[in-house]
């Protein structure tokens, strides 16, 4: 049974974890199990491509096989998460060049500003704006997972708006007790010029 | 493919969506895709009476019929959520009030203190610090529910779990600084916490 969130301390998985096709397949599991063939149809790539990322997710631990699939009588392995949600732990993080990060955080920056800025906040988009959003983002991939061991070895289930209100309530403490969190968050928020116009949202066309 | 977050706004659905057995059935589905006898197994309850409920969540819209399984060779459906998260517009919930809050938010702050502690944290455990924290994670969830409101459907599609923890911490931060008693009530919640 998947559990709601792992903690990877493996380097390697994470570097699995972290190349772009197969963050997007992780992705794709995430709302919903897939075969392969589901797989490659989204992403508009081989079958045999796919499942060359997912043995290599399979054997980071990332993914399992959970059921057989029958499409046109043809039987297909169907993949899970085996989490939810992976976090990595900050042991394996410092043990790994800060440019493997690189790539990944880069495209985290390409996927929320768009989406903050869809949302009616203008976002002064200058180097110390991507520098702090950087910073802000991998210390706290590096110290989410601090502490989660404790509740994740337990037969205990965690649901997923529960364990939201965790990650948002850990982080409200930890932007405040961190102070390289607390500092690139500051710069970063200094940057969303027109938060202001909370009341009024810019509302997008239909 | 389907979206990570699904914004429900009509309260219809909202009803159907917090029945006891429901809720139970739908948290069941989050953690795995199941047939109607596997969740009957598992709730102890007719297979009739999970096809009903099954039945009306599938007209909300909440679950779908995602595969089929063979089991000693006859072919079952398979049923899975429409969406890993549904988050209730802050209209909607509104109608609900009270009710909504008593179901989700109040067990919701209990089990959270407790995993606090465990995790290490000192947590103060009065009734004015759970009333005080569940009030922020009500506030927390209403704006990033307006938040999300106003994306366009592509974009949600981009949301997965740990892009909507980065976009409810941020709007949520954003707003402390707009929102005068969230600040107060987030200073709070942070002088009753301390990282041992």
């Amino acid at each position: 049974m998947p559990s709601i969130v792992k903690v990877i301390d493996n380097p390697d998985a994470i570097r699995v974890a972290i190349e772009p096709t197969r963050r997007r397949i992780l992705f794709l599991l995430n709302s919903q199990d897939m075969s392969a063939s589901q797989i490659a149809d989204i992403l508009k790539k081989d079958v045999s491509t796919i499942y060359r990322h997912l043995h290599k997710l399979e054997e980071a631990g990332l993914i399992e096989p959970c059921r057989e699939r029958v499409t046109r009588s043809i039987e297909e392995k169907v993949y899970r998460r085996t989490s939810a949600h992976f976090l990595f732990s900050s042991e394996a993080m410092q043990c790994m060049d800060e440019g493997a990060f690189t790539e990944y955080i880069a495209s985290a920056s390409n996927l929320i500003l768009p989406l903050l800025e869809e949302m009616g906040y203008e976002i002064e988009r200058d180097e110390e704006c991507y520098q702090s959003f950087q910073r802000m983002i991998l210390r706290w991939n590096e110290i989410s997972a601090k502490g989660m061991d404790k509740i994740m070895d337990k037969e205990r289930k965690i649901s997923l708006p529960l364990y939201l209100f965790l990650m948002l309530t850990t982080s409200l403490i930890r932007f405040e007790t961190d102070h390289e969190l607390k500092r690139s968050c500051e710069v970063f928020l200094s940057k969303i010029k027109d938060g202001k116009r909370q009341g009024s949202p810019r509302v997008h066309s239909p | 493919m389907k979206p990570v977050v699904k914004i429900i706004d009509d309260p219809a659905v909202i009803k159907i969506a917090v029945e006891e057995t429901r809720r139970q059935i739908l948290t069941m589905l989050n953690e795995q895709e199941m047939t109607l006898s596997e969740i009957a197994r598992k709730i102890k309850k007719d297979i009739s009476t999970v096809y009903r409920h099954i039945h009306q969540l599938q007209r909300a819209g909440l679950v779908e019929v995602v595969g089929e399984k063979r089991v000693h060779h006859i072919p079952e459906k398979v049923y899975g959520r429409t969406a890993k998260l549904f988050l209730y517009s802050p209209e909607a919930a509104e109608q609900f009030g009270r009710d909504l809050q008593a179901a989700h938010i109040i067990p919701s702050v209990h089990m959270l203190i407790d995993l606090l502690q465990e995790m290490g944290y000192d947590v103060e455990n009065s009734e004015e610090f759970r009333d005080n924290l569940g009030k922020i994670l009500i506030r927390f969830n209403v704006l990033t529910a307006q938040a999300l409101e106003r994306l366009s459907p592509d974009r949600e599609m981009e949301i997965s779990i740990s892009i909507y923890i980065l976009l409810m911490l941020i709007t949520g931060l954003i707003n402390l600084d707009l929102d005068q008693d969230l600040s107060e009530r987030v200073k709070r919640f942070r002088a009753g916490v301390r990282e041992k």
